[in-house]
């Protein structure tokens, strides 16, 4: 089952290269890096997600580190 | 290019515009317009379910208590047994061909023996269900449940209907779901709610043909049910609660033999707590317009004094009503459905705190003042003999 | 610049009062009346000086940098090495709310309207709909918020007139039955919302006419807390202690409605206010998350990161939270622990605005201009 989300994940993500890649300018270098990047890195998140289904999602990461140093301070306070 | 692209986009959104995993047509929907709740023998609860049939062609699909002989009808029963609500629900989906809509669901019947193990965990599943509606009517049912809702009504389409309108005409007691719920939360989790009785059926009658009506008032503590109050008393907790709309007062004075007939127009209520040292004080304010409806006495009430006397009368009446209503709820079952703890609560927030715990207690020592205000507007033309 | 277009801040004020309330106005009720009971309506007023205060600082700031947004003048405060760690701890709780807020649209709708729909196809439908807003500009959103208030704002008070029969003045009372204490933390959850007053900071540099964004600013907390405070009132009146049973209060008010037997069921308006308010909120923290990252990597166009990123918070969304009982603890933590907003909302702000205060004032040290 896992591959069926894995193919159509990646078919999205072509499908928004072909949508976005002719609009971006060629003299923008940055922003062709920039978009790759994101791309990439949002394709291996999802890839990741669909295959480690029970791994944390960062909004529970950033709440961790909050109440980490949260209990820091109130230690100290 | 771009043009064929475009046209392909149109055609995709015919595809896609079609509908959603959600899609429900009235067609394939089975609408509940009424349900009651029972306890069978081995504690399993029986959900009876008022279905709503679509123009009588799908005629006596349902087993259970069916009945087919007063002409065209409009509803079919069908029940689901199980050990909680949803598992119920679940067992008459399984009887079902179509899918349950509850939005309609206005009336619910609970019988006398499921309220007295205790309703609120079983009500629980209405209020959190997004499809029940608040002001579903709730009932509790003398007998069976399903046999309130094997009645074939001959006024209205169906029992559920029958059972609304009742409620609506605010003659007695009426509860809605919300209604119940606030009580529930309230201080005392005291619950007063109608009850259904059975007019045992006229000779000839067929036992479906009898109709349902509110005669009587269930007192429940903590979701128990625990007493049944008569309807003078049932009109007495309205007076408190200043929830009387509709009442016809006859009072019967002493130096006439006859009696005049009273129509309600207008009745406010106001508890006025007082909380003086251990001594609790409630007093009563109640402002009540009436218009006569009719007079057999030899008064004429076009006079001011008659009237006068006429009004003293009535709030004698009323006074007699609310004192016996008192010696009932707060002298007999102690339990404060007539919502005085709510009362103190709210006008003596800081006091109340210390006799909350021994309400229970406290709540029959009450003492209760009159201060009712009778007004007569109209004595109506009649004959003057 | 990165971004040409230009707002008013009119359009301004009306994006950030979407922003706060249209998630807001569903949730509040109930998550305040947990705590502050029958004196609910009191919290707003009580929480409405942080949402003053985000405004000003943003403000503030922004009199110190007119043309750069908080990604630019971090970096001048603090250094290129800083400002840049600040810019990215500022996205990461960006991205992480934006990615909080699509879940509870998606998890809305699939629990009170659509249960067999997937979540991802309803996350992903707005994600969509928001990237092509977010890619129109700035000037798309204002205009959007220009449309989308008064409808709000008309279907609002349709609502809350039609319940006003079935209203019941004293379930408010006793008011303070516990003292103050109860609405005050109140006010402490409702800190949530008016600290995401903070993101001003991104859009007070777009403004065509600069000098009123602290008046419109203003305005906007005042206009939010007025809702809340409506909101809350109507909400008290109508359920009383049976608040709590209610996720979405005003959800359950609208369905109450029963007016003349034929005017009910009018949860479908509600639905179609809050998805209208809902998307302007979530687009406005798109495009913020999008033009930070932008700005964040310098890029000089922002719009080939729309998808990327849409898709990046889409994917979070969908794994933010695996059960409502994670939920329901995210939740708790945000609203009576630790905040995230307050984070990016005040305490980024504060701080920026101490140290250029420092730097400006004290040391009288020319910060050197780049723009």
């Amino acid at each position: 089952m896992k591959w069926v989300y894995i193919v159509s994940i990646t078919i999205l993500v072509i499908l928004m290269f072909i949508f976005q890649w002719p609009k971006i300018k060629t003299v923008e270098k940055n922003e062709k890096i920039a978009f790759i990047t994101l791309t990439v890195l949002g394709w291996a998140i999802a890839i990741f997600y669909v295959i480690f289904p029970s791994m944390p999602s960062p909004a529970k990461i950033v709440d961790f580190t909050l109440m980490q140093i949260s209990n820091i301070f109130r230690t100290l306070w | 290019m771009r043009r064929a692209i475009m046209i392909g986009v149109i055609f995709m959104a015919f595809v896609l515009l079609t509908g959603c995993w959600d899609r429900r047509e009235t067609n394939d929907l089975a609408i509940i317009t009424g349900v009651a709740l029972d306890k069978n023998k081995e504690g399993q609860i029986e959900l009876t379910a008022e279905i709503h049939s679509p123009g009588g062609s799908g005629n006596g699909s349902g087993g259970g208590e069916d009945n087919n002989q007063g002409g065209v009808q409009s509803t079919v029963l069908q029940i689901g047994k199980g050990s909680s609500i949803p598992e119920a629900i679940e067992n008459l989906n399984e009887k079902l061909p179509r899918e349950i809509l509850w939005s309609h669901a206005e009336a619910i019947v609970i019988s006398k023996a499921f309220a007295e193990n205790g309703i609120s965990d079983e009500l629980d599943f209405f209020v959190r269900h997004p499809e029940p509606r608040l002001r579903s009517y709730v009932f509790i049912s003398d007998g069976k449940a399903k046999e309130i809702m094997a009645l074939r009504p001959s006024l209205e389409r169906s029992v559920s209907e029958a059972l609304i309108k009742l409620a609506e005409s605010e003659v007695l007691m009426k509860a809605t779901l919300f209604d119940l719920m606030e009580m529930l939360k309230g201080e005392q989790g005291a619950i007063v709610l109608p009850m259904i009785d059975k007019l045992s059926p006229e000779e000839g009658q067929l036992p479906s043909e009898s109709i349902a009506y509110i005669h009587r008032s269930a007192v429940l503590k903590q979701g128990k049910m625990i007493g049944v109050i008569n309807d003078q008393i049932s009109r007495g907790v309205l007076w408190f609660r200043n929830e009387i709309n509709e009442s016809i007062v006859t009072v019967e004075p002493d130096e006439a033999d006859e009696i005049i007939s009273m129509n309600l127009i207008k009745g406010r209520t106001d508890l006025v707590p007082e909380i003086d040292g251990q001594s609790l004080k409630m007093t009563v304010k109640i402002v009540t317009i009436d218009d006569v409806i009719q007079n057999q006495t030899s008064w004429d009430l076009k006079r001011l004094d008659k009237l006068k006397a006429l009004e003293n009368e009535l709030v004698q009446k009323i006074e007699k009503c609310l004192t016996d209503t008192l010696d009932t709820v707060q002298k007999e079952m102690k339990i404060d459905i007539i919502g005085f703890g709510e009362e103190f609560r709210r006008h003596h927030p800081k006091k109340w705190k210390k006799i909350k715990g021994d309400w229970d207690e406290k709540f029959p020592t009450v003492q209760v003042d009159f201060d009712i205000d009778a007004r007569v507007l109209r004595a109506g033309k009649g004959s003057e003999t | 610049m990165i971004e040409k277009g230009k707002i008013s801040a009119l359009q301004m004020g009306l994006l950030m009062y979407h922003a706060i309330l249209a998630t807001g106005i569903l949730f509040i009720p109930a998550t305040v009346f947990n705590v502050a009971k029958q004196d609910i309506w009191i919290s707003p007023i009580l929480a409405s000086p942080l949402g003053f205060l985000s405004v000003y600082i943003a403000y503030k700031l922004n009199k110190y940098y007119p043309k750069d947004t908080i990604m630019q003048y971090s970096k001048h405060i603090l250094g290129t090495f800083w400002g840049k760690m600040l810019g990215l701890l500022l996205l990461l709780l960006l991205i992480t709310s934006l990615s909080v807020m699509f879940w509870q649209y998606g998890e809305y709708v699939v629990s009170e309207f659509l249960p067999h729909t997937p979540k991802s196809v309803i996350i992903g439908m707005m994600v969509i709909l928001c990237a092509f807003a977010v890619h129109g500009g700035l000037e798309v959103l204002g205009r959007l918020a220009g449309m989308v208030f008064p409808v709000f704002f008309l279907l609002f008070l349709v609502i809350i007139i039609l319940v006003l029969p079935d209203v019941e003045v004293k379930r408010m009372l006793p008011v303070m039955e516990n003292g103050l204490m109860p609405s005050l933390k109140g006010a402490w959850v409702l800190c949530t919302w008016f600290a995401q007053f903070g993101i001003i900071y991104f859009f007070l540099p777009f403004l065509t006419d600069r000098e009123k964004g602290l008046k419109f600013g203003m305005l906007s907390v005042l206009v939010v807390t007025l809702t809340l405070v409506v909101t809350n009132i109507i909400v008290i009146w109508l359920f009383g202690n049976v608040t709590e049973n209610f996720n979405a209060p005003f959800m359950s008010a609208s369905r109450y409605i029963s007016l003349a037997e034929f005017l009910s069921h009018l949860e479908s308006i509600v639905m179609a206010i809050w998805i209208a308010g809902t998307f302007i909120k979530l687009c406005v923290f798109y495009y913020v998350v999008v033009i930070g990252t932008a700005e964040w990597l310098n890029l000089s166009d922002y719009r080939s990161l729309v998808l990327p990123m849409g898709f990046l918070i889409g994917v979070f969304a969908m794994q933010v939270f695996l059960n409502s009982a994670e939920a329901a603890e995210h939740f708790r933590i945000v609203s009576h622990e630790i905040m995230d907003t307050l984070v990016y909302g005040l305490l980024i702000p504060i701080f920026l605005l101490i140290v250029a205060y420092i730097r400006k004032t004290i040391f009288k040290h020319k910060v050197r201009r780049t723009n």
